[in-house]
């Protein structure tokens, strides 16, 4: 029962997606939509604007700098829920004394 | 893990692999690689000195140096933002807050890269060890990990 | 329909990225141990990583390190690959926080079986809602 429903819902999944690739533009074309705007202003001047060689590096920490920040925060409170679900206090409170 | 041979290839290597991911991560203006795997290299040298039980110095003050780590790394990183406010521009602005931008090619320019790059290097790091650190502390008996 | 296989087989790098998520969700889906539902999250994961940084390819050009200031040859392009490395991280945040829940499960129920889990669940249920029906 469980794997007649997995088949089917897997088998779904699998057309929509390959339907999906066959509608992406094409692999390592030069004209992609995604090439249009702001990958010229960002490989054409990170040196100028920003100093770095490597422009993942400009693009991470200059470019998109806010959004690195919002990834540590990300890191941060990870690490917190999973201190705190490590360390959490077994079973259930006595009722007894309350 | 009680190998003797293990322990001490280990406690050989355990610097290396460590400048290693420091390199990596003050290069991240100039080569691939940047604070994220650098502070990734750093944490699996953690996680090595926790599997091969290395004794190192300061191993008793680990848990509250990853506090540390944690908090100072999120707190430079929001103060160097705030020079930019204090300039005149937005936010988290490089050269526009005139911080110095050095020539293209060497590792002392390109802004505030650097001491980014450090802090993201140390909460990546601390982050991985004191995962591993916490994990695999729920099998040991007095600190030591039975294998 | 023969342009469509026609597209199909030109982007035929995008097809490995879906044979994997197809593979971890199968995995998540059929097999009830709690690790390996982890263990297949992470795999789809890394297929939708490797989706999104695979689009970003141009044909013929270098990688996006620059030589100099005159250095201007047609660079491949770096946002997709900005953009994955955050998601990489809330991938390795998430799998910590899941499989810490999962310590605790074990500690609490004694089991990694999805089904066990929740058969003991059911039971303990049946016996609560006895109890107290026993006590009103």
């Amino acid at each position: 029962m469980r794997t007649v429903a997995s088949a089917f819902i897997l088998s779904l999944v699998a057309v929509v997606l390959i339907g999906m690739v066959s509608e992406m533009p094409r692999f390592g074309g030069s004209a992609n939509p995604a090439l249009a705007t702001t990958y010229p202003r960002y490989t054409g001047s990170a040196i100028s604007d920003t100093g770095a060689q490597n422009i993942v590096t400009a693009i991470v920490l200059d470019y998109r700098g806010f959004d690195t920040l919002g990834e540590t925060t990300v890191l941060f409170t990870a690490i917190l829920a999973a201190t705190l679900a490590l360390t959490a206090t077994k079973g259930k409170t006595s009722d007894s004394g309350k | 893990m009680e190998s003797t041979i293990a322990r001490t290839i280990g406690r050989l290597v355990l610097q290396f692999i460590q400048v290693m991911g420091l390199y990596i991560a003050f290069h991240g203006h100039l080569s691939p690689g940047g604070g994220f795997a650098g502070g990734t290299v750093i944490g699996a040298s953690l996680v090595l000195a926790v599997l091969l039980d290395i004794p190192f110095r300061g191993k008793s003050v680990l848990k509250e140096s990853f506090v540390l780590a944690e908090s100072s790394c999120l707190i430079v990183y929001v103060i160097i933002g705030f020079v930019g406010i204090a300039a005149g521009t937005g936010f988290l602005s490089n050269l526009s807050a005139r911080f110095p931008p050095g020539t293209p090619g060497s590792v002392l320019s390109a802004g505030f890269m650097v001491p980014l790059g450090v802090a993201i290097c140390l909460k990546v790091a601390s982050t991985i060890g004191s995962l591993f650190w916490a994990l695999a502390r729920e099998d040991t008996q007095d600190g030591v990990w039975n294998a | 329909m023969p342009e469509m296989v026609q597209s199909v087989v030109a982007n035929h790098y995008y097809l490995v990225s879906m044979l994997l998520f197809v593979i971890g969700f199968h995995t998540m889906l059929t097999h009830s141990n709690l690790i390996k539902k982890i263990i297949g999250l992470n795999i789809m994961e890394t297929a939708v990583f490797l989706f999104i940084v695979s689009s970003g390819y141009v044909d013929g050009a270098k990688p996006p390190i620059a030589e100099g200031p005159w250095d201007r040859g047609p660079f491949v392009n770096p946002l997709p690959s900005a953009l994955i490395l955050t998601g990489i991280v809330i991938a390795v945040s998430l799998t910590a926080f899941a499989l810490s829940l999962v310590i605790q499960l074990y500690k609490f129920y004694g089991s990694l079986d999805a089904d066990e889990i929740a058969r003991i669940r059911l039971k303990e249920g049946e016996r609560q809602s006895l109890c107290e029906t026993r006590q009103h």
